[in-house]
């Protein structure tokens, strides 16, 4: 695919209703002549497609799985504020980001859960990521420290868990935050694991139901790349999860930068 | 060849650019241009949807591509959907729509549900009539190009500016638009008019249906 391809989908009027969450509802013979320019004037043009999504939104913006075309910035940005009017202001000078972020450069996985026959709780992931991002050995008895983070940001107890290779080269190991809990019928559960220099992965196991879901679900259908009928699985930085995640838990509970 | 209403020759140095150097040395390109200014246009019934209207409903094209931001109720003028209904019931021609789905803060859409459902009713019946919908997390989509073409004749016409698909965007507002008429017949127009096409088919439409 290639770079900036895959963001149109052909509409018809037998799948229109499932874009409508994209598309404004307006009455038929509205009165909306010369509406261009009252309609745009709280939009940003800038900020299109930007805002977290509720679930009916993040289902329809799953549909458009394309290859983002990266533009190379060559210039220095305006820095954009808000004076207390409400009126946007460009100062022209560029201002490094305040330092917010926790470790903005930790990285991340975000992984779709499969349902693997209702032995779920064990999570499987391929070589590249068994040894590239937890940092397992191939051939040596590996474990994996796991801490979870409830959606309060409460610690749980650190799990210390033993990989197993599995058929396929695929290894798998326990999330003990899926005990006792039934695989959806209405989604995936999504499991985001935060690399820390301790060595513990910290990791936030969302379901369907929950309300950071749809938020996960849009960052996964922003950035992955491969086939569609594939689990998503898709590497990261704490920087660009915050900008789809902001409220999530595990940033409550990382060192800050 | 139909020439656009123009009091003298555009010199268009753009097209040149995928040029080389030697190649840009030689003569200039031409290219026949018209400003589409509105709402002053309107004013001599020549607004950018008397324009859509006529070209439609030319028999002197076979393809038409559109490629607009926002669609809204106020666009579909009733002529204008019969002209497009027309068009795709002649055989031999080729319709393709891509409207912008984006989603701005709250409620805020850039296209209406019902413009673009309006739309497809009045193109339900024809197989050569595709519409497309475009959403991508972080960039608006948000051009406003109108392209007709006969590859057979050699010529195709452009239209590209500010408006987009409502009645403010083809009449009332104060809008900036050029049409540009290709003769394919000359290699620069010709690269002009593939590149332009190309970003349509790769970009704009679903890649499975230029795949099938």
């Amino acid at each position: 695919m290639r770079d900036g391809s895959g963001f149109a989908r052909r509409v018809t009027l037998q799948n229109l209703q499932v874009f409508a969450p994209l598309l404004r509802a307006s009455a038929p013979h509205s009165d909306d002549q010369n509406t261009d320019s009252r309609s745009r004037e709280d939009v940003d043009l800038d900020q299109a497609n930007t805002s977290p999504a509720d679930p009916a939104l993040a289902a329809a913006e799953a549909l458009f799985v394309g290859k983002p075309l990266e533009v190379k910035k060559r210039y220095r940005r305006a820095t954009i504020t808000r004076s207390g009017s409400g009126r946007r202001a460009e100062t022209g000078v560029v201002e490094p980001p305040a330092r917010t972020l926790p470790a903005p450069d930790l990285r991340v996985l975000v992984a779709e859960i499969p349902k693997a026959k209702n032995r779920w709780k064990q999570a499987n992931f391929d070589l590249a990521t068994f040894e590239g991002f937890f940092g397992a050995k191939l051939g040596t008895l590996s474990t994996i420290q796991l801490q979870h983070v409830g959606s309060d940001g409460t610690l749980s107890a650190v799990e210390i868990t033993p990989s197993v290779e599995v058929k396929s080269r695929n290894f798998r190991f326990e999330l003990q935050a899926a005990s006792g809990l039934r695989y959806p019928s209405d989604g995936r559960p999504i499991a985001v694991f935060v690399q820390q220099p301790s060595g513990v992965f910290l990791y936030r196991l969302v379901m369907p139901n929950d309300v950071d879901h749809a938020s996960l679900v849009s960052f996964l259908s922003a950035k992955w790349r491969g086939r569609a009928d594939r689990m998503r699985r898709v590497l990261t930085t704490v920087q660009e999860l915050q900008e789809y995640w902001p409220a999530s838990p595990l940033w409550r509970v990382l060192p800050k930068a | 060849m139909r020439r656009l209403c123009c009091p003298g020759r555009l010199i268009v140095h753009d097209l040149r650019y995928q040029l080389t150097p030697t190649q840009r040395a030689g003569a200039a390109v031409q290219i026949d241009a018209r400003l589409l200014l509105l709402p002053f246009a309107s004013q001599r019934a020549e607004s950018l949807i008397d324009i859509l209207i006529r070209e439609f409903n030319s028999d002197q094209w076979s393809r038409f591509y559109g490629a607009i931001g926002f669609a809204k109720v106020s666009g579909n003028f009733p002529d204008l959907l019969d002209a497009m209904r027309a068009f795709v019931q002649r055989s031999g021609t080729e319709l393709s729509i891509t409207f912008g789905a984006d989603v701005f803060g709250g409620d805020t859409r850039g296209s209406d549900y019902e413009a673009v459902k309006a739309v497809l009713e009045a193109l339900e019946r024809a197989d050569n009539a595709r519409v497309y919908l475009y959403h991508e997390r972080g960039r608006t989509f948000h051009p406003k190009l109108y392209l007709f073409s006969n590859e057979a004749a050699q010529k195709a016409l452009l239209i590209l500016g500010s408006s987009n698909w409502s009645e403010g965007g083809f009449v009332e507002n104060i809008e900036a638009n050029v049409m540009l008429l290709f003769e394919l017949t000359n290699p620069e127009h010709h690269r002009a008019y593939n590149d332009l096409v190309s970003h349509f088919t790769t970009y704009w439409r679903e890649e499975e249906e230029e795949n099938a």
